[in-house]
């Protein structure tokens, strides 16, 4: 009994580090019609920034806040300097994004080489505590914390703020927006910034996590952010907050009875979704 | 006054009189040189060429595109290379081998179309994502049957193992491809999925069952992308994991988009351009690391030809050539 | 007097169609006037151009002597034009309160909730309704209250009484009618009663054209115009 409480542990942290993937592709979505091929690229961004900057200054907070700016940047250069081109063009949008996710995977690459990094868990995260047979991983308990702070964080600036009335008032009819005098151009860039530190924040996280990370960290979390989005519903919050608890549960019990599987379980989940209810779980 | 044109209905084509040369040049190459390296070099052109156009008809004469072409290419090669190491090097295996890739090439394009082209366009660019990498991670970790990351050889008929044979054969596959895909885009199929491309909801509502035809279109596509995964692996007697991973479906688009999309013909002349580029570059790698990484360089100009060339080698070539003819119409 | 607003020679394509052919319009301050004409007369897409929300135009639209074709339609609302679309788009996930509160540009647009509520008293009991939850004349009288947030000195409304109960367009009558000490006004209306009801002048569209125009009195006695143009009698 007490695996399996451990277990599910682990799979709320994973299932907190993929929803604060997944939020920015499923926002953008949602706002601006966009699927982010390159979200994963500016994942992978935030871990290789944050973890260069931890290593350099031995303090773990400059290394978060390393990878969410630098993602930021990235993502609004994107956004700015690509996307903005074309605005409407479904085709040329899906095109545009998986071809900054190939400048962003080799520019990692060719700025940190091909191999493996090692990083040690600092010492914030390091330890925990067994409770009746459970264990309680530091690491795991503060991955969940970051992403429920996270969580409420965006659920405070969209149900709260003026630029959440933009965003929501955006994703419904974003033309009504432009015509009410709002620079919704300026709310894009915004929202394209902050899904993209979020993404690179957690991208630090895992990797700090993890101890080890490559180029291939940025695909394989992607591909885990999209699977959500398609269970969750495109552009719902909250749907992609169950979405991501229910793969991040089901790779961890995967990863400890059948590891093998574990991609072939969520893509086959992500299969029956779409068979059975193809809008996803929470969408209007 | 322009002056008027003498009739030319006897005379040939300059298209078509470049085509003949080219194809005489392709020819005559493996008698010109004995250099085995251009000639690998060349298989490989024709068979990625083969497999572009496969992805042309997707994202130029259909307007939907896949992230996960590459498993089709990855089914026929490790198909073909898992029944030739457990049956011996003879014909009947390999025929039966090429037969199942068809039929599970259908199989797994239809699923993939059954699940993704319901919802919304960009499902089949995630869906086909999804897929891709599942195959490829599938592969990896199959270890027993596929040999992981580190693949494996196998034998073939001694006639298949004739570097002319091969040669030929991967000419005679891409021409085939480009004639095969050339007739399906111009039937009325090919006309239906060039309105569907234009306008979905006119296509629509004209009464054509939109899905229908754009599932053709992935069948068609997908048999003919792992046909080119089976000559790879003719050509190389080796598969590797490197063969499903999405890398090789981005050389596909890449080809197709600096080549041209929608003209079938782009995916020669961008199979041509990458590797020639490609191994230039790879020539300067000694001098500055960052020729190592031309994939970087390749993303670039990708990304500047979505912006700015959407129309590709071929179509900006033919638009400067309409222009040009129009400024001087005396001379053509 | 001199013209806020003036429309001259304006076409619009939407695609590959011509949808106006000619739409001339003068709008002067503090008035009512009226856009009539049957269905697909262009009314829609004469507001919509004036909006900056049709792609391509050609021809001239003046506000206060300023050019406006070319701007984006954020920029000309900022210019001062509230804009009230014939379905409302009123913001279904927004509470009412959010729905005004979005559009307030600063401090004094805020100070301007109070004026709002005044000219609609419903909406203060829908203050923290959803946008979904209401009905359609509240709906109607949020999608104008909105339009009067900033202190716009004009004002686009499409078809204010279009899918209203009787009872219900008399609200947005008297709403309108108080409109004019605040802004000026430019109303399209297929409902020729509602039409002379509230309008000072009118301007007739037939197939993407302008095709009279004059003073509401006018209309009324012009029996032979009606018939043709409106079909009313």
């Amino acid at each position: 009994m007490s695996i399996v409480i451990t277990l599910m542990l682990n799979g709320l942290a994973n299932g907190m580090l993929i929803f604060l993937i997944a939020i920015g592709v499923s926002v953008i979505f949602g706002l601006m019609g966009i699927m982010n091929f390159a979200h994963g690229a500016l994942f992978m961004w935030g871990a290789y920034a944050g973890v260069t900057t931890y290593l350099a200054t031995g303090s773990f907070l400059l290394g978060i806040a390393a990878s969410g700016i630098v993602s930021a940047l990235w993502g609004l250069a994107m956004e700015r300097l690509t996307l903005r081109q074309v605005y409407g063009n479904h085709l040329a949008q899906i095109l545009v994004t998986m071809g900054a996710l190939l400048v962003l995977t080799e520019a990692v690459k060719a700025i940190w080489g091909p191999n493996i990094i090692t990083v040690g868990t600092p010492t914030v995260l390091r330890g925990g505590w067994e409770v009746g047979g459970v264990i309680f991983l530091r690491y795991k308990l503060l991955t969940i914390g970051i992403g429920l702070g996270i969580f409420a964080g965006l659920q405070f600036l969209l149900n709260r703020t003026r630029l959440g009335m933009m965003i929501r008032a955006g994703v419904e009819n974003p033309e009504m927006v432009r015509a009410l005098g709002i620079r919704i151009r300026l709310v894009f860039s915004l929202v394209f910034a902050l899904g993209a530190a979020v993404a690179g924040i957690s991208g630090m996280i895992l990797a700090v996590g993890q101890g080890a990370f490559g180029p291939d960290i940025g695909l394989s979390n992607q591909l885990l952010a999209f699977i959500v989005v398609v269970v969750g519903g495109l552009g719902s919050v909250t749907g992609t907050l169950i979405g991501a608890v229910l793969v991040g549960v089901t790779t961890s019990f995967m990863a400890y009875f059948l590891p093998d599987l574990a991609m072939a379980v969520n893509v086959g989940l992500m299969a029956l979704l779409l068979l059975v209810r193809p809008q996803g779980l929470f969408s209007n | 006054m322009p002056l008027k044109r003498p009739s030319r209905s006897s005379q040939i084509s300059p298209s078509t009189a470049i085509k003949t040369l080219l194809l005489g040049a392709a020819i005559a190459f493996p008698y010109l040189t004995d250099a085995r390296l251009y000639m690998v070099a060349a298989i490989d052109v024709f068979i990625m060429a083969a497999f572009a156009m496969s992805y042309d008809l997707l994202l130029g004469f259909t307007g939907i595109v896949s992230f996960g072409h590459a498993l089709f290419f990855g089914l026929g090669a490790y198909l073909v290379a898992i029944v030739m190491k457990s049956s011996g090097a003879s014909w009947l295996p390999f025929l039966a081998a090429v037969l199942l890739t068809v039929v599970l090439a259908v199989g797994l394009a239809g699923l993939i179309g059954v699940l993704s082209l319901r919802v919304r366009d960009v499902y089949f660019a995630m869906v086909t994502l999804a897929f891709g990498e599942l195959f490829a991670i599938g592969v990896e970790k199959w270890r027993t049957v596929t040999g992981g990351s580190d693949g494996f050889n196998f034998r073939l008929p001694e006639f298949l193992i004739d570097k002319n044979h091969v040669y030929f054969l991967s000419l005679f596959f891409m021409l085939a491809s480009l004639l095969i895909l050339r007739r399906f885009v111009n039937s009325p199929v090919g006309r239906v999925l060039l309105a569907i491309r234009e306008n979905e909801p006119r296509a629509q509502a004209l009464g054509y069952n939109t899905l229908h035809y754009k599932q053709i279109s992935i069948l068609v596509s997908g048999t003919v992308a792992s046909l080119a995964g089976v000559m790879w692996a003719v050509a190389h007697r080796f598969v590797s994991t490197e063969l499903p991973s999405l890398n090789r479906t981005i050389d596909a688009l890449l080809m197709t988009i600096i080549g041209g999309t929608g003209t079938l013909y782009g995916g020669i002349v961008g199979s041509l351009t990458m590797r020639v580029i490609h191994d230039v570059l790879s020539g300067f790698s000694s001098s500055h690391i960052i020729f190592n990484r031309w994939l970087l360089i390749f993303g670039l100009i990708y990304i500047l030809i979505v912006l700015f060339f959407p129309a590709g080698i071929i179509g900006s070539a033919a638009k400067m050539i309409g222009r040009w003819k129009e400024r001087h119409p005396q001379i053509s | 007097m001199s013209s806020m607003l003036k429309v001259e020679d304006l076409h619009a394509f939407i695609g590959q169609f011509h949808i106006l052919h000619g739409v001339n319009l003068g709008i002067t301050t503090g008035s009512i006037a009226v856009i009539l004409g049957r269905n697909g007369a262009g009314k829609t897409t004469t507001l919509r151009s004036i909006m900056g929300l049709v792609p391509k135009l050609e021809g001239s639209i003046t506000f206060d002597g300023k050019e406006l074709i070319g701007l984006t339609p954020e920029i000309i609302a900022r210019l001062g034009i509230g804009y009230v679309p014939e379905d409302q788009a009123v913001f279904s996930s927004l509470t009412v309160a959010e729905n005004l509160r979005l559009v307030a540009r600063n401090k004094e647009a805020r100070a301007r909730e109070e004026m709002v509520l005044e000219l609609f008293p419903d909406l203060k009991v829908a203050w923290t309704k959803k946008g979904k939850a209401l009905s359609g004349g509240q709906k109607q009288m949020l999608a104008i209250g909105r339009a009067l947030i900033n202190p716009n000195r004009l004002l686009l409304i499409d078809e204010p009484s279009k899918g209203l109960a009787p009872v219900v367009i008399e609200k947005v009558i008297q709403a309108v009618s108080k409109l004019k000490d605040h802004t000026t006004v430019i109303l399209v209306e297929q409902n020729y009663l509602v039409a002379s009801h509230l309008g000072e002048s009118y301007h007739l569209l037939d197939n993407g054209r302008t095709v009279h125009t004059g003073t509401m009195e006018e209309l009324r006695q012009n029996d032979d115009l009606r018939k043709r143009y409106l079909a009313v009698g």
